[in-house]
């Protein structure tokens, strides 16, 4: 699980800022060409294929990813499980956004190119022209305003219970939402949050076609129809959801014509799978079998950026940890190199700070916040008169965290503390995290849902979150106001250049004056393919997003 | 006589079993009033499953009764508390039927005799002398102590369980078909040991069998029982002389008696009888238990229980038709 | 008379008399060897729990070597685990949880369950009911899930794994010890303490129990080893003692994501776990035989 769907994102705590001027983001036009040859192509394969149809349909290849899960309920504004919320997701869906891992900002999708107003609070987006849902329902400003109004409106009869996806957009920043004209759809907002166009990017942002809302009301989930690269051509929950290639999408027919995200959640069965060619792709095998796996034939493991981090978060309020000497001593006391090759058998890489190497927001300058010295750390806990401090630390006791967690007990003990770690079930977990009183030092886990720098600061570490308020405590240090007004302007600021270089500055800050939270390593998911795919998003899929619509055979 | 020292007042026992799916009540003792006095030895005597045992062990309140009371001594057992019933449990003795299950296996004779004796608050400096004494009193030689019951025969076994009543100090001693399991070249002397110490300790007996012939010679009062309920009660020389309820004289008939002519009367007349099983517990027939069986039913024993009244011979019986007083078994 | 003693020699197919190749002498040493096996293989794995202090030779929690070293290596007769640990002083280690934790648990599932049984046997009547209907209760309640249950309320520790293996195993005690219970106090012998006037709890610890303990502790060998099974699984779910700590079960679902790389990091602790289980439950079987054969135990 990704802390991603545990905290929501703060409700408005934003400063206000100087408004930058307005500036209209134009995309290359290629892809719109792409999508009328994909159109096309289909319309002269229907024509063609009259008598021959089915055996057609049959030369089709087929392209096998591994899900964790599926109940078979697609509803994007509730969170159902990784396989149907966001793996299915990324395969139906679109949204205005797209971020594609590579490039570190936002990119049109459904958008085709939005203003911004000189307040920062107007976002205008104009829609793609000639565009429709699944269904064949025309997308325009009317269509999308349907959707996000149903995260908003409370009396929305489609809107689902406890669905969240009003506060993963913004929560009360987001005052409303407008069709300024057919193609024109408006977000207003109370403060500045330039963040926004990447939360547009998240599997609950994407669009719904009004028809299907019309049908099924709150029963959309397993009927839903958006207008992602691939449809639903069947769904059988449990074992497998069947999807075929969408020739109205907007970037043209992806190459692969059909799509099935079958259910294999155990590893060994995923990896004989992949041997056998029954699996195309899977992100799903542990660190610790990917060499084995790289030495077969038939698979190929692609580098992926480490979007995944693993954080060890010091509760301020908690005895010694009070002292900033004591959370910089064991900040310094972490030995990364062991981490790397122990847990995680080298996939995975020593981090900066908060923000990772592919992320806005990180300077190789912050690799000193990582650095490994248990002298200096032994010199500060002697200063601190904490040596010999007794210390808990909580972990989940599933995945790569018990192992984690003995490298870290392990070289911690090994500068003079007394580190205990309880291993705990999620919900015990999760219950000790939320609770200042419960915890010392505690994992934590975040993941880039999407790789926008403020990804990991406001839904974390602002004050009012629960990062801040309960599982690190920093809202009682007096740096934190501080902390909150370098975000809130960085949020403000809406040229991507300078806001980078601001975040870069407030991961120096807190790293320097503050340290509640020591990075401890980055990774990814291991991403296993078939040697005759290319093409596949390889940074998406290492951090849990399942973008497959580039992929082709070469066999 | 003085006042009984134990005397039952309309005792029941019923059990519940299960017919079928049905739930039921078994009546194991019909309810019965009886004395005993000082220094007497009552017979209770019966075919098996007549309710002999039941009696007994109602008597000590071993088994809860489910209607009546029990006065021992002037003290209403069936009043009393746990702990008092505790405290008053060793004047009151048993002897069990099988001398093979009443014995704690794991336990030397030592142990079993000691533990008895600390309860009734011998001090332990004395105990082993009183054990030695009880085991002299019961024809074992001392060094018995030492051993577990599975090193005695059945007869041995049997004074064991005597001297462990003894050592309980008691008044009264029911003692539950003691010798029936025993070989009949070792009967005659358990139940002479049993007459001894009654004799020289002044206990109060009852004493429990299903051979009417044998407790003729030791008891002072003989209660027969049939199907749960007291049928005949008197002297022994009464009942054993001049039966006056039909079944006491089948028992008579059916023990090793000399008048041979006599004995195969009474069986020719029984087995001319309906053949019939005892009649079910579970639904009791409406008239005398024995009807099915006697010879001198008469129309409304079909009808009319019988219950206990004077007889002819001057003993109790529960029968409309009781023998004649001469004993006269011509029909 | 020739005839007959043809009859009786073994026979093949053909009806044609087989040779007796194996004297009788011989075939009861073997059987013999085979019989004390088990005990040996028991006896052995206590040993070896008890002193791994003196046997281990590195701790095995810290870090002896490089990572992951295979089986023979230098001074790692047994190869080092993906944290660089030696696995011979590990495994010797891991060892203890489930012996103590199995051994323990029986323990104290022989003690309060005999009790609660003796108790339900002897008094009879409504409260026997209500214990034993309790004790359905319980039965009907998947073993696992009430131990992680007890394991989430009191914290993951030896004892408390214990504790939880313990209630696992309570019904079967308390059921036996009620229905042997039950069987004793129906004897005269328990009568006559009631007649003697000693108190329910010494009829019950005094005269009923040790006529009862022997065929309970026969049950209590039969049952090590799905103890030592059910502790190796609470362990393997992440509930047994505190890592870094070694214990088999979870030494086996640490190796089992190693499985393709180093598959002797999940089989050497999983093999240990089933030689102990089969060791011990061949014991049991071996008292619950005698038992059953005349001249046997009770
Ligand atoms: N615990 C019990 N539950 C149900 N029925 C019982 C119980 N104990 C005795 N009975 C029944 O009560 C009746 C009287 O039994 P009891 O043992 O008193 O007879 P008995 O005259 O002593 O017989 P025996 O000569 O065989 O010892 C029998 O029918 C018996 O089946
Ligand atoms: S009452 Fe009638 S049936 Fe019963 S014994 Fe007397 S004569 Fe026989
Ligand atoms: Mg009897």
């Amino acid at each position: 699980m990704t802390q991603d769907t545990r905290l929501t994102a703060p409700t408005g705590a934003h400063a206000l800022s100087t408004p930058t001027g307005a500036r209209t983001f134009n995309p290359p036009t290629g892809a719109i060409s792409r999508r009328r040859f994909g159109q096309m192509l289909a319309l002269s394969g229907l024509a063609a294929a009259f008598p021959w149809r089915i055996e057609a349909q049959e030369g089709v290849r087929t392209m096998v990813f591994a899900l964790p899960e599926l109940a078979g309920n697609f509803e994007p504004h509730t969170w159902v499980g990784f396989g149907d919320t966001v793996h299915a997701m990324d395969c139906i869906g679109r949204g205005l956004t797209h971020m594609d891992f590579d490039n570190p900002l936002p990119q049109p999708a459904i958008a085709e190119s939005w203003d911004i107003s000189d307040d920062g609070l107007t976002y205008d987006f104009t829609i793609r022209a000639g565009l429709t849902f699944h269904d064949g329902t025309p997308i325009d400003a009317a269509a999308v305003k349907r959707s996000f109004d149903r995260m908003k409106d409370e009396d929305d009869p489609t809107r689902p219970d406890l669905s969240f996806a009003l506060d993963n957009l913004g929560g009360s920043n987001v005052l409303g939402f407008d069709v300024v004209d057919d193609m024109t759809f408006r977000i207003n907002l109370a403060q500045p949050d330039a963040a926004i166009l990447g939360r547009l990017s998240r599997p609950d942002m994407i669009l719904i076609s009004p028809a299907a809302l019309d049908e099924f009301g709150r029963e959309v989930g397993p009927n839903l129809a958006s207008c992602g690269p691939y449809r639903i051509a069947s769904v059988t929950p449990n074992e497998r959801l069947v999807l075929e290639a969408f020739d109205g999408f907007y970037k043209g027919t992806p190459e692969v014509g059909r799509l099935v995200l079958q259910v294999i959640p155990e590893p060994v069965a995923q990896m004989t799978s992949l041997a056998s060619g029954d699996l195309n792709i899977t992100n799903l095998i542990p660190h610790s079998n990917i060499d084995r796996l790289e030495a077969m034939d038939a698979i190929r493991i692609e580098q992926s950026a480490a979007f995944i981090s693993a954080m060890l978060a010091m509760n301020v309020s908690a005895g010694v940890l009070g002292d900033i000497r004591v959370r910089r001593a064991i900040n310094l006391g972490i030995d990364r190199e062991a981490i790397v090759r122990e847990v995680f058998f080298g996939k995975a890489e020593v981090p900066g700070y908060i923000n990772p190497a592919a992320e806005q927001g990180f300077d190789p300058d912050h690799l000193r916040h990582s650095v490994y010295d248990p002298d200096a750390a032994r010199a500060l806990l002697e200063e601190a008169g904490a040596v010999g401090a007794e210390l808990n630390l909580i972990s989940e006791n599933s995945g790569f965290w018990p192992r984690l967690g003995q490298v870290v007990e392990r070289s911690l003990n090994g500068i003079g503390l007394q580190v205990t770690t309880d291993y705990l079930d999620g919900g015990t977990f999760n219950a000790r995290l939320f609770d200042r009183e419960a915890h010392e030092l505690a994992f934590l886990q975040r993941s880039a849902f999407f790789p926008d720098p403020d990804g990991r600061w406001s839904p974390l570490f602002m004050t009012g979150t629960a990062g801040a308020d309960s599982i690190t405590a920093q809202s009682d240090l007096p740096e934190q106001a501080q902390l909150d007004e370098m975000i809130a302007a960085a949020n403000a600021e809406s040229d991507p250049e300078a806001r980078g270089q601001m975040f870069v500055e407030i991961n120096t800050f807190m790293a320097d004056e503050m340290m509640p939270i020591a990075a401890v390593v980055n990774t990814f998911l291991p991403v296993s393919v078939s040697t005759d795919l290319e093409g596949v998003n390889a940074n998406a899929l290492g951090t849990y997003r399942t973008f497959l619509e580039g992929a082709r055979f070469t066999g | 006589m003085s006042a009984p020292l134990l005397s039952v007042q309309d005792l029941g026992v019923r059990y519940p079993v299960r017919a079928g799916l049905r739930r039921a009540e078994i009546t194991a003792l019909a309810p019965t009033t009886l004395e005993l006095h000082r220094g007497e030895t009552l017979a209770i005597v019966g075919e098996s499953g007549s309710g002999k045992t039941t009696l007994g062990r109602a008597m000590l309140r071993l088994v809860e009764p489910s209607q009546g009371h029990i006065l021992f001594d002037g003290t209403d057992l069936c009043a009393l508390r746990p702990r008092a019933l505790r405290r008053l449990r060793p004047r009151l003795q048993m002897v069990f039927q099988d001398p093979y299950g009443s014995l704690n296996p794991r336990q030397s004779i030592g142990t079993i005799l000691g533990s008895v004796l600390g309860h009734v608050g011998v001090p332990r400096a004395e105990r082993p002398a009183r054990a030695r004494a009880l085991m002299a009193d019961v024809g074992l030689d001392a060094d018995a102590l030492s051993r577990r019951p599975a090193a005695f025969s059945g007869g041995q076994r049997q004074r064991i369980a005597i001297a462990r009543a003894l050592a309980a100090g008691p008044e009264l001693i029911v003692a539950d078909e003691p010798i029936s399991a025993l070989d009949v070249s070792v009967q005659a002397q358990v139940v002479n040991l049993l007459q001894d110490l009654k004799r020289a300790r002044g206990l109060t007996l009852a004493f429990i069998s299903h051979d009417l012939g044998m407790v003729a010679a030791i008891a002072d009062r003989i209660a027969v029982m049939y199907f749960g309920q007291v049928v005949e009660l008197g002297t022994a020389a009464q009942v054993t002389h001049a039966p006056a309820h039909p079944y006491t004289r089948m028992l008579l008939a059916s023990q090793p008696v000399p008048d041979v002519a006599r004995a195969r009367a009474t069986i020719r007349a029984a087995a001319a009888a309906p053949l019939a099983d005892l009649p079910s517990q579970i639904a009791p027939p409406a008239g005398c238990p024995f009807r099915s069986r006697c010879p001198r039913a008469l129309g409304r024993c079909a009808t009319d229980p019988p219950t206990l009244g004077i007889t002819p011979q001057g003993a109790l019986a529960a029968c409309h038709n009781p023998e004649p007083a001469q004993g006269d078994t011509t029909e | 008379m020739t005839q007959r003693t043809h009859e009786d020699a073994p026979q093949d197919a053909a009806g044609r008399p087989v040779a007796r190749w194996l004297p009788g002498a011989v075939l009861g040493a073997v059987l013999g060897v085979l019989r004390a096996l088990p005990w040996a293989v028991v006896t052995l794995c206590i040993v070896l729990a008890v002193l791994a202090p003196a046997l281990a030779p590195f701790n095995p929690v810290a870090s002896a070597n490089a990572p992951l070293l295979p089986l023979w290596s230098e001074g790692h007769p047994m190869g080092t685990d993906s944290l660089g640990r030696d696995q011979l002083s590990r495994l010797l280690y891991g060892l203890r949880p489930m012996i103590f934790v199995s051994l323990g648990a029986v323990g104290l599932a022989l003690l309060v369950g005999g009790a609660y049984g003796v108790v339900s046997g002897v008094q009879g009547g409504r409260i026997d009911w209500a214990l034993m209907r309790a004790v359905d209760v319980f039965m009907s309640f998947p073993i696992i899930l009430a131990a992680i249950l007890v394991l989430a309320a009191l914290g993951p520790s030896m004892l408390n794994l214990t504790i939880a293996v313990a209630l696992s195993q309570f019904p079967i005690f308390a059921r036996l010890a009620r229905a042997l219970a039950a069987g004793e106090a129906a004897r005269d012998y328990v009568l006559a303490a009631r007649a003697v006037g000693y108190a329910p709890l010494r009829i019950m610890v005094a005269e009923v129990l040790p006529n009862i303990v022997r065929p309970l502790m026969v049950q209590a060998t039969s049952v090590v080893a799905l103890a030592a099974l059910t502790a190796a699984a609470l362990s393997y779910l992440g509930l047994g003692v505190r890592p870094p700590a070694p214990d088999l079960g979870f030494m086996v679902r640490e190796g089992q994501e190693l499985i393709f790389l180093a598959p002797e990091q999940a089989l050497l602790p999983g093999l240990l776990i089933a030689v102990f289980a089969l060791a011990v439950s061949f014991c049991g079987d071996q008292l619950a035989d005698e038992r059953t054969r005349p001249g046997g135990l009770t």
